[in-house]
């Protein structure tokens, strides 16, 4: 996934700018996280004959600037109502394994958006279920909604910290998605994801 | 799962409770005030038979069946019962003549307490008792078992069930988990809330607030595992107080005395002797010891209704307020941990010195005339 | 900015939002900005458990209660938790004393709306300033004025009043906000010394029982909560404790753990019939009948005590068949007293003078069931009977199968009820004053103390028949009375020296504390000057209007009629008199328009030429027809002491926690304020004494140096004017100030000098319940009656016209006309009055909006169902409110609890149905205790037997 270099970010957190037509979509397959691996005994009986995880897909545009990086994602919805999500996973150090969010050695950021006008999340993973509060890396999101599918931008700076997945123009890093559908209670592990990190070049 | 070394229990004495709500307003003042936390009552009163609150809780799954977790429903908002917003600033000051209270949020149709008195059968036979509900602090929490996060946790030292709002994400499977529905959710912290079982309380030695301010005296509080305190020899010796809805199989640690009834009446208006709260009701709430307590009750009353002395009747009477709350019967206003020493006017409490300067000055005036020397 | 900040800054704005920290804007460069973990200014967070334990926080405690009228459940001692300068929260003071070993100690008391009181004071309801009208009366149109303004103008209007229509068309009407404390202190002082009129409300809010002062003369009279434990059967009738007693209601479930029997009598399966052991369904309005038919049933079995009869009541005097009069002494002796009566000795057969100063019967062994012909001083034969004779008469009339037909109760019912009665060692009941707001609520009360004194259940541990419970610390009377603290001796003198002539002459002490008292309602008094609020508002607000003649078959005259003729006769008094009109009136810590009956009509008719001043600290139903209205200090905004009941003997004491909110002022602060602006006014006009149209001086020049007698109790001193009364009260436990002050109360050590309560008779000892009435039962002191016992039977030409002169049963008239539904009522059980009616806590704990409580057959007739908007109607009005089906209501009966503000209705209101027929018994007057007292003796409001029907609104006024 390439990570097209741009002068001045601002007009590109808009998701609905035409400047976004002209960057290369990659088109991530998505799948729902296996119900064995649902953390507790609850939710696998809950969800045990009902779908979820069924978005397949997600398309990604990455664009950057000197200070910030804006990803756009855009999938098919349905409705704008529910608590939709979506989330993007930057390991942090180390090789992480995505479906395992990571582990102690190797742990994941996590930049988090969801449908209910709060802001953007940053969140740190050393495993299932060990999910704390991240840095604060201020992200920034927009989102928009028409025609059945979400536009959203997630941005965030460049840098690097103890905490804070490397992103650093010209270093090489992973990257990888997460899509809740918010009218089919969708939420904690109960989501489609990208099933293996895509190359991420700045 | 924590293991934990010793369980705080509570019986409620159905018989005692008036369905004041006075627990309900004394733990809303105390925990839920803020922001977020408007439409919830860790603690509720609900008339029974009735929909309870979240409104018809009981069938909304979740706990245990056969020790296997078992789905349940998340209940929204209506069925909570929002609080209502009322528009008195245009009733007061809108320069209109009867300018109605009115719910800006809508012409109200449902509130924690709505079917209030309602109950079921026909009069004269008709029938209800007030069911006060709190978090059950299960020995087998099924919001424990089902949230992702291990976010929820039983305290070691007393097995109080505490929602750790650093880890809770606000996925809320723990309240569609609960059998009870007893949790709550904050959309302005976006964690989920439920009863503390006044936790802060109990570690400075004073009893729930709950229990504590309910002037019906309906509410125990102790060790489950102090066979000399009330709470053992009602659960234990006597097996006067029951689980709500053991076949949830979680593990309750509220117990209840079930309620006993007036007769009914016959259809020539003649009491008959029978009670009137269908004994069925009662099991398929308390299970299958109500009626082995009801004829307990029943029994040991007719020994003090001729003048005999019964162990039993003496703890529901309780004559000394305190014997309800064991070792959690410390004055509120002696916790001395919240003591702000440093504050303008610190408490004392019957400082002599201070009675006695003060007093001084103004005795002189009002004691001229004593009526006794007139 | 992390979260882990966030959360600190949480706590420490924690209180009041937690959501107000605004989302962080855009930043720079992670990098080095990223790593602000460490934030060193922070308090210690270390677990989200901070946050829960940050909540049970507070600065300090102060001992408070509520200076409300709630009466039965009275005077709670809480400590008032204060943060940030708000009280935050209460909970329980709770350290009442155990009275014994035997029986349940008092804790903690309390309830949901004392509970949350410190959320009703920082409502939308709350007023902060001083507000004047600006738009038409009721337009709800208001400028925030000074003070200063306010008072200036009040003062102004206040003295025109005195000069050009005389002080008593100044009003003061008080209310359940009345303390008996430092308000009552404030305004009763201002009113005195400017012979205002002050309206007595006891017998207007439908509180006066006066079936018991037809019976002992009194209404008085009331146990301990705590001795109910000694009853083994206690009677619910015509009350519902667990709404209306609740820090009471442990002493009934606690008992019946202990053996004794509760009987519930009511027309609803109510929510203190759910705690019975036997629930007796009845016909609303037929109580009087059923409890005639449980006399009937113990007298025709013989299980009557007769030695109790003989002893205590008038069931063995003597009664001329010709006249319907007593006999008496100057019957049958030429020159004889008119107040001796007769009886016939069993042991002598001879016709005997009975006991007069005493109840002790000295040997005699008066006959019950006499029947003889007496011979008058005038040679004259006459046929007499006793009282009992006569009753066991007319009881023929209650036979089991017509009791049953008229009251619902089914024969084996009333059967089984008399047996449980009969059964009883210690009878007690439990009322309140439902059965009072009837028509025929006095023939009703009449009818159930007879089935207690059939069996003799008084005067012994967990007996009696209770009817008003009140007591009060007696230092109020003589502070509101007295210019200057030198002058209680004075008046101590004063009082004392009446009761020592008066007793000299055979006068009972009760009787004299009673015509003491009734002296107020007349000019000269030397009291604060009153008058019956229900006469007032009876005769000035044109209430007789609203009510038809021929509702009431018993009537033979319109109703203005027989007021008239009770107002020439003298029988009652009234200022002022029918032809002046009010022209200033006060609402002082009442809610005069929710709380009047037909007040629409009232304000329709008197408003117009008066000023209306409102004192309270909350808006209400009254405050919308002010033209000013002054904010009065919340209840733990400043310090005063109230009164309560015996049920809790405990003196109760509330300290200022905080400063009053806004502008708000003590209501003493109010009434000095007045008091000083009308006398610096007064000598601004060079004004000094003026007469009244009785006699009466009002020195305008010195009304503030009187109120505050010569400065001592200024306008900031309302702890100083609760000290005082504190410590003038003769019947209250001392101790030092301060220690009261922490400690919040004090138990009463006995009944003092109060007026009001001298007809408890009894003696309140440490470590011992209180049973009323053991002066007359043990030390047989007599009765405060004219025949110096119970007395069942009244030969008043007025009950003797309207047949009333031994207890009985009548239908209840048809009140606002013939509809099939009795709109009946009850107090609520989350609000006290209007208090915290409009509530939002309490409203979200019932149904947000007043309902009316339906039966589901009565709602089925009427295609009704739960929540359907219907329309409530009869001939005097109508109004429109949401329905609750309640299988517990009866079929023809329908509830709509207390005291809704009228801003709570849509359309109408509660109060635009009940017209309160006047019932002209209760003018009766010239009578040794058949007239005016302090609280009884007067016209009384009615409106629990209103006949309404009900009808489903069509779906689009859904």
């Amino acid at each position: 996934m390439q990570v097209q270099s741009i002068k001045q970010l601002d007009p590109w957190r808009d998701p609905k700018a035409d400047l976004w037509r002209g960057v290369e979509v990659e088109s991530v397959p998505l799948m729902a996280t296996p119900l064995p691996m649902q953390p507790t005994e609850y939710i696998r009986e809950k969800w045990k004959e009902k779908p979820y995880g069924q978005t397949p897909s997600v398309d990604v545009q990455v664009v950057r600037d000197e200070r910030e990086i804006a990803f756009h994602l855009s999938w098919f919805s349905g409705s704008k109502h529910g608590k939709d999500a979506a989330a993007i996973a930057l390991p942090v150090k180390g090789n992480p394994i995505l479906v395992m969010m990571g582990s102690r050695t190797d742990p994941i950021h996590f930049l988090h958006w969801r449908n209910d006008g709060k802001p953007v999340r940053s969140t740190f993973s050393e495993g299932i279920g060990s999910t704390r509060p991240g840095a604060e890396v201020l992200p920034g999101a927009e989102a928009h909604w028409s025609d059945g599918r979400w536009r959203l931008v997630i941005t965030r700076a460049l840098g690097r910290d103890a905490e804070v997945a490397p992103l650093i123009p010209g270093q090489p890093t992973k990257v990888g998605f997460a899509i809740w559908n918010g009218a089919n209670d969708e939420r904690a592990g109960l989501k489609a994801f990208s099933i293996d990190w895509k190359e991420l070049h700045l | 799962m924590s293991v934990n070394q010793r369980q705080v229990a509570m019986v409620m004495d159905l018989n005692k409770c008036i369905g004041c709500q006075t627990c309900t307003v004394a733990c809303k003042t105390l925990w839920t005030r803020n922001e977020g936390q408007e439409h919830m009552l860790f603690n509720t009163v609900n008339t029974a038979p009735g929909a309870g609150t979240p409104r018809n809780f009981e069938q909304m799954g979740g706990g245990f069946r056969n020790g296997k977790a078992q789905s349940g429903q998340l209940p929204t908002m209506a069925d909570w019962g929002e609080k209502f917003e009322l528009n008195f600033d245009e009733v007061f000051y809108g320069g209109e003549s009867d300018m109605p209270l009115n719910a800006k949020t809508g012409e109200p149709d449902w509130s924690a307490n709505w079917d209030e008195d309602v109950g079921a059968g026909e009069y004269p036979n008709s029938y209800y008792f007030y069911l006060p509900r709190i978090c059950n602090h299960c020995t087998h929490p099924a919001c424990m078992a089902a949230c992702p996060r291990k976010a929820i946790e039983k305290r070691e030292e007393d097995g109080v069930v505490l929602i750790n709002e650093d880890r809770c994400r606000g996925y809320q499977f723990c309240a569609e988990a609960c059998p009870y529905k007893k949790i709550y959710f904050n959309e302005q912290k976006g964690v989920s809330q439920k009863c503390i079982f006044c936790f802060p309380r109990l570690d400075e030695g004073v009893a729930n607030a709950c229990a504590r301010q309910c002037p019906g005296r309906v509410r125990f509080v102790g060790y489950l595992d102090d066979e000399e305190g009330p709470i053992h020899k009602l659960v234990y010796k006597y097996k006067v107080a029951l689980p709500l809805h053991p076949e949830y199989e979680t593990g309750p640690n509220v117990f209840y005395v079930p309620p006993l009834s007036p007769e009914m009446i016959d259809d020539q208006g003649n009491p008959t002797g029978q009670d009137r709260i269908p004994l069925s009701y009662l099991e398929s709430l308390f299970g299958d010891g109500v009626k082995e307590a009801l004829d307990l009750l029943k029994s040991e009353r007719a020994i003090t209704q001729t003048g005999g002395e019964s162990e039993l009747m003496d703890l529901l009477i309780s004559r000394k307020w305190q014997d309800l709350f064991g070792p959690f019967s410390k004055h509120p206003r002696d916790a001395e941990r919240l003591r702000i020493t440093d504050a303008a006017d610190p408490i004392k409490m019957f400082d002599p010195q201070l009675a006695t300067t003060a007093v001084e000055e103004e005795t002189q005036i009002v004691r001229l005339i004593d009526p006794a020397n007139s | 900015m992390t979260a882990e900040i966030k959360r600190r800054g949480f706590l420490k704005m924690l209180g009041m939002a937690s959501g107000t920290l605004a989302a962080p804007s855009f930043t720079t460069q992670a990098a080095s900005s990223l790593t602000s973990l460490a934030d060193k200014r922070a308090p210690a967070y270390q677990s989200y458990k901070d946050l829960w334990r940050e909540q049970w926080r507070w600065d300090k405690v102060v001992r408070g209660t509520h200076l409300i009228n709630c009466w039965y459940q009275a005077a709670c001692s809480w400590d008032v938790y204060v943060r940030d300068g708000l009280v935050y929260r209460e909970e329980q003071a709770a350290e009442y004393p155990q009275t014994n070993a035997d029986v349940p100690d008092f804790n903690p008391r309390g309830c949901q709306k004392g509970c949350s009181f410190s959320q009703r004071i920082y409502d939308p309801t709350r007023i902060r300033y001083p507000l004047k009208r600006v738009g038409e009366r009721g337009s709800n149109q208001w400028q925030r004025v000074s003070w200063d303004e306010a008072l200036d103008d009040i003062a102004e209007k206040y003295l025109d009043t005195l000069l050009e229509d005389g002080s008593d068309c100044v009003i003061w009407d008080q209310g359940p906000g009345v303390d008996m404390g430092t308000t009552s202190a404030g305004f009763m002082r201002l009113a005195n010394f400017t012979r205002a009129i002050i309206l007595d409300m006891v017998s207007e809010t439908g509180d006066s029982h006066r079936g018991a002062a037809e019976t002992i003369g009194t209404c008085g009279g009331e146990r301990s909560a705590d001795d109910f434990f000694y009853s083994d059967l206690i009677l619910i009738w015509g009350s519902n404790p667990v709404y209306t007693q609740i820090p009471n209601a442990h002493f009934f479930t606690e008992a019946r753990y202990n053996g004794t029997k509760i009987i519930t009598i009511a027309p609803d399966y109510n929510a203190s019939a759910t705690k019975s052991d036997l629930w007796v369904p009845i016909k609303p309005t037929t109580d009087g009948a059923l409890a005639m038919g449980i006399c009937q049933q113990l007298v025709q079995s013989g299980r009557i005590d007769k030695n109790f009869l003989r002893e205590q009541t008038d069931m063995p005097l003597l009664v001329r068949t010709d006249s319907g009069d007593f006999l008496k002494e100057s019957d049958v002796i030429a020159g004889g007293r008119d107040h001796r009566f007769y009886f016939m000795d069993d042991k002598t057969d001879k016709l005997t003078l009975a006991p007069f100063e005493t109840l002790k019967l000295d040997g005699f062994i008066p006959r019950l069931d006499a029947d003889t012909e007496v011979v008058l001083h005038t040679g004259e034969k006459v046929r007499v009977q006793s009282v009992f004779q006569q009753l066991k008469r007319s009881l023929r009339e209650y036979s089991l199968d017509k009791v049953s037909k008229i009251t619902g109760v089914s024969e084996g019912m009333i059967r089984r009820l008399t047996d449980e009665i009969a059964n009883s060692k210690a009878l007690s009941n439990v009322t309140s004053s439902t059965l009072t707001k009837m028509y025929h609520g006095n023939l009703i009360e009449r009818a159930q103390m007879l089935v207690w004194a059939l069996r003799g259940q008084y005067g012994h541990k967990g007996s009696g028949f209770s009817a008003f419970p009140f007591i009060l610390g007696d230092g109020l009377e003589p502070f509101t009375a007295t210019p200057d603290l030198a002058s209680l001796k004075e008046l101590h003198h004063k009082m004392h020296s009446i009761f020592v002539e008066r007793m000299k002459q055979g006068d009972l002490a009760e009787q004299i504390s009673y015509d003491i008292g009734a002296s107020a309602f007349y000019p000269n008094s030397g009291l604060p000057f009153h008058t019956s609020g229900a006469l007032f508002w009876m005769v000035h607000g044109g209430m007789t209007d609203l009510s038809k003649k021929d509702w009431d078959p018993y009537l033979q005259k319109d109703a203005d009629q027989y007021l008239t003729e009770a107002l020439d006769k003298g029988w009652q008094p009234l200022y002022p008199p029918k032809e002046k009109t009010p022209r200033l009136l006060f609402s002082i810590s009442t809610n005069t328009v929710r709380r009047l009956r037909g007040s629409k009509h009232i304000v329709k008719k008197m408003w117009p030429h008066l000023m209306h001043v409102v004192m309270d600290f909350r808006m209400n139903s009254t405050t919308r027809y002010a033209d000013y209205v002054l904010p009065s200090a919340a209840w733990y905004e400043r310090t005063s002491s109230r009164w309560s009941t015996q049920l809790t003997p405990f003196y109760t004491l509330t300290t200022k926690a905080t400063e009053p909110l806004g502008e708000s002022k003590p209501d003493w602060e109010i009434c000095a304020l007045i008091a000083e602006r009308i006398q610096q006014k007064a000598r601004q006009r060079g004004l000094t004494r003026i007469t009244n149209d009785y006699g009466e001086d009002i020195h305008l020049d010195k009304v503030y140096d009187l109120f505050s007698m010569g400065g001592m109790f200024g306008p900031k001193d309302d702890e100083k004017v609760a000290q005082a009364l504190y410590e003038l009260s003769s019947n209250v436990e001392q101790m030092p100030w301060e220690e009261l002050k922490q400690k919040g109360f004090a138990r009463y050590t006995g009944y003092g000098n109060a007026a009001f309560t001298a007809g408890n008779m009894t003696d309140i000892e440490p470590g011992e319940t209180i049973t009323q009435f053991t002066h007359h039962t043990r030390d047989k002191v007599p009765w405060a009656t004219q025949t110096r016992r119970m007395q069942f039977y009244l030969d008043h030409p007025i009950y003797k016209e309207m047949q009333e002169q031994l207890p009985c049963h009548k239908d209840a008239p048809n009140v606002g006309g013939k509809f099939p539904l009795v709109m009946s009522s009850g107090h609520a059980r989350e609000s006290i009055h209007s208090t915290w009616r409009d509530n939002p806590l309490m409203l979200q704990l019932t149904r947000g909006q007043p309902f009316l409580c339906i039966g589901t057959e009565d709602a089925k007739l009427r295609g009704i169902e739960d929540g359907d908007w219907l329309r409530v109607y009869n001939d005097v009005g109508g109004y429109e409110v949401r329905a609750k089906l309640a299988p517990s209501t009866r079929p023809g009966q329908v509830i709509i609890y207390h005291a809704w503000e009228d801003h709570q209705f849509r359309k109408g209101s509660m109060r635009d149905v009940t017209p309160s027929p006047l019932n002209p018994v209760e003018l009766a007057g010239d009578h040794p205790h058949l007239k005016i007292a302090f609280g009884w003796g007067q016209i009384g409001f009615f409106d629990r037997d209103t006949l309404v029907e009900v009808e489903r609104l069509p779906t689009k006024a859904q």
